[in-house]
């Protein structure tokens, strides 16, 4: 009966834990496109050093987090993420209009596909 | 490279755990479920022992989840008999009173030679001598002839035989087991006694040494000391 309840425990453990960390990867994207879209309305209104500022800040953020997703996330996905923010910024240090739209529409496509998959839902799990 | 050791170790480490968490059965004699378990957790453990672009945990997750769950079916397989048929099966008798039940041969998908076969090998050749075989869960046929064609025990020849008691591994490869000489109730004192009568007066000379309760000794020596 000792190994029933461990085993039940493990499984409990794992389930909160992949639980956890859907719920984590939300947050994390959520606050990333967020401020892609906030550095998108500044560039819109002519700011591009502030939203080259808000673009590092999260990029800031995503480096915070980078061992976490290393852990749980594939690491060539988090590679495409990374240079998605390279060419944001490069684009918001040119001020190159088409080519930041094009680097933060990929960016923030790809930072939605990562937080869909991860999500626990009937279409991931089928 | 590093990093591929290190998965290794940490993947090689769990399995190993897991499956001695699982019990003590041997490969050869796997149920069903734990075939499936073998074989899905060894493909699981590669992948992210190969592509280091996968995580770890991607490749632990699963096979700890298979492994909880592989324990509580075990543990209600204990329980309850209705649900170990299930997920075990129940053994087929293949040949009954000597006659062979083609039916659960074919519902086993057990072709006429694989039986001959593997009732050669245990050394029986008269499908008449075998008054039931058995085809077990985990795929061994076990053979129980007529009563005729057994062997008679010391009982039913009114023999009277002495039990033995099972015997004890006293030094293995040169080293001495202490703790089996004490469950034996014997010293080091004794077992020099004994290695000298033996004509062997160390214990680094000595391959395996067993003693049962009635102090019979099996003595062989190691090929060097010879």
């Amino acid at each position: 009966m000792k190994r029933l309840w461990a085993a039940i425990a493990l499984l409990s453990l794992i389930l909160m834990g992949s639980l956890l960390n859907a719920r984590s990867i939300v947050r994390i994207t959520d606050s990333l496109t967020q401020q892609m879209e906030q550095a998108q309305e500044l560039v819109q209104a002519g700011h591009w050093d502030q939203a080259l500022l808000c673009s590092r800040q999260a990029h800031q953020l995503w480096e915070q987090n980078y061992f976490y997703l290393h852990v749980v996330i594939r690491h060539s996905e988090l590679d495409q993420i990374a240079c998605g923010f390279d060419r944001v910024q490069l684009a918001l240090v040119q001020q190159d209009w088409n080519q930041y739209i094009s680097a933060k529409t990929d960016l923030t496509a790809q930072l939605s596909f990562m937080r869909d998959m991860e999500r626990p839902s009937l279409v991931n799990i089928l | 490279m590093f990093t591929g050791f290190i998965r290794a170790a940490i993947l090689y480490l769990v399995i190993i755990v897991g499956i001695r968490l699982m019990g003590k059965r041997q490969v050869g004699e796997l149920e069903p479920s734990e075939l499936v378990l073998s074989l899905i957790i060894a493909d699981l453990a590669s992948v992210p022992m190969q592509d280091f672009g996968i995580p770890l945990l991607s490749g632990l997750v699963p096979i700890l989840t298979l492994l909880a769950l592989a324990m509580i079916l075990s543990v209600l397989t204990m329980q309850s008999i209705r649900f170990r048929a299930l997920l075990c099966g129940r053994p087929s008798i293949i040949i009954r009173n000597g006659k062979l039940d083609q039916k659960e041969m074919t519902r086993n998908r057990l072709t006429i030679d694989e039986l001959l076969e593997e009732l050669r090998g245990q050394g029986w050749t008269d499908l008449s001598a075998i008054k039931y075989a058995i085809l077990e869960t985990n795929g061994r046929l076990s053979i129980l002839p007529y009563a005729a064609q057994k062997p008679p025990t010391a009982q039913q020849l009114s023999v009277a035989v002495q039990e033995n008691t099972l015997p004890h591994v006293l030094i293995s490869d040169g080293q001495i087991l202490d703790c089996n000489l004490r469950a034996l109730g014997r010293n080091r004192d004794w077992l020099q006694k004994q290695l000298r009568q033996q004509g062997c007066p160390r214990a680094e000379c000595v391959f395996l040494l067993l003693c049962d309760g009635s102090d019979n000794i099996y003595l062989s020596r190691k090929d060097n000391h010879t």
